[in-house]
């Protein structure tokens, strides 16, 4: 997300008014939530949203919000037709010749070899839906946040926390219903382990199993936000030396941070997925 | 005096940190670039590999620059 133009204009005008806007404000603003107030979604949040949830939880609709919408109305749209387009080809006997298909497909079936299948084997037909949709919320959410004028979603510790946390839930839910409910006390230690080895060993166990989700989380919102930032601060760059020589050599680095950020993204959405399949496959399975 | 100490414990912090991650990169980059020069027929095995560890390697170095910038910006 680099608002080139909404940054001139902010700093144009700051300067113009006589006041002076530091150049961490304008940083700060841009990584930061903001309540929509314009429009529609500015009405909603006055009138409907305007109270806490439960006297707590601050539901008004934001930024953020947003762009996690924009990405999930990516995903229904691209995927939907194609799984209607797949399925009427296959009811006929036959593989979908159309290259639209072609193209997701190319990324779904090299999810399903590389990540899911090589951790959970037979029952790859189950579980496969959930990681699907983890791999493209996150890759879109990151690819959106690219396009100036919009941010990610992701790069924001409460969208990766939840993330996470669904993959904690995950971890425990599995846990318990393979194998029973002392899966807690017996279950995460490697078996086969004298007793005092057992006692030193189970705290050590637990507290890396509440580490690995905190550890996605950290590492997926690192890798957006500091991403953003060093866009941001390129474009500051121009701004604060006011000069065309720095312009001259800050423009191509923005442009080379921006094909990092896309692979980053690619990568970033890629071992989230495949960290996730192996930390559930791990409980999964006795050890 | 706390302000300052603040702001020069972010930036020698997320500074240290950045040299454990330049050097992981760095030995993951040499042992990929000898294996193609031994079998160039799996050089793009290992390139896909070798970017997947460096993500693993990029995350722990960008560990401390969170906290770098939880730093600054609480201070």
């Amino acid at each position: 997300m680099y608002r080139f133009m909404g940054i001139f204009q902010t700093a144009i005008a700051a300067s113009s008014h006589g006041e002076s806007e530091k150049p961490g404000d304008v940083v700060v603003h841009h990584l930061t939530d903001h309540v929509i107030d314009w429009g529609l979604i500015g009405h909603i949040n006055d009138t409907f949203l305007s109270s806490k949830l439960f006297g707590v939880f601050d539901m008004r609709i934001t930024r953020w919000v947003v762009m996690m919408w924009i990405a999930v109305i990516l995903c229904l749209v691209i995927f939907i037709p194609i799984a209607i387009k797949i399925r009427r080809a296959a009811t006929r006997g036959e593989v979908s010749s159309s290259r639209w298909v072609a193209l997701w497909e190319v990324m779904i079936e090299y999810i399903k070899q590389e990540v899911i299948e090589p951790n959970f084997g037979d029952k790859t037909a189950k579980v496969s839906p959930y990681f699907l949709t983890v791999f493209f919320f996150i890759l879109f959410c990151n690819i959106v946040g690219l396009i100036p004028g919009m941010s990610s979603a992701t790069g924001n510790l409460a969208v990766t926390g939840a993330l996470a946390t669904l993959t904690l839930v995950e971890m425990i839910a599995i846990g318990f219903m393979k194998h029973g409910p002392l899966w807690i006390i017996t279950g995460i230690v490697p078996h086969g382990l004298p007793k005092p080895i057992y006692l030193v060993m189970w705290p050590i166990e637990l507290v890396s199993l509440f580490m690995k989700p905190v550890v996605l989380m950290i590492r997926l919102f690192a890798n957006m936000l500091a991403g953003h930032i060093m866009i941001i601060v390129f474009i500051m760059l121009i701004i604060m030396f006011e000069s065309f020589f720095v312009a001259m050599g800050a423009i191509p680095g923005v442009i080379f941070v921006d094909m990092l950020e896309l692979l980053v993204a690619f990568v970033q959405a890629y071992v989230f997925t495949m960290l996730s399949a192996i930390f559930v496959a791990s409980c999964m399975e006795s050890h | 005096m706390e302000l300052g100490l603040a702001y020069l414990g972010a930036g020698l912090g997320a500074g240290l940190a950045i040299i454990g991650g330049g050097i992981g990169i760095g030995l993951l980059a040499k042992g990929a670039l000898e294996g193609m020069a031994r079998q160039p027929e799996v050089m793009g095995q290992l390139r896909t590999n070798m970017i997947l560890a460096i993500a693993f390697v990029e995350g722990i170095a960008l560990f401390a620059l969170v906290i770098a910038i939880l730093l600054v910006f609480k201070a």
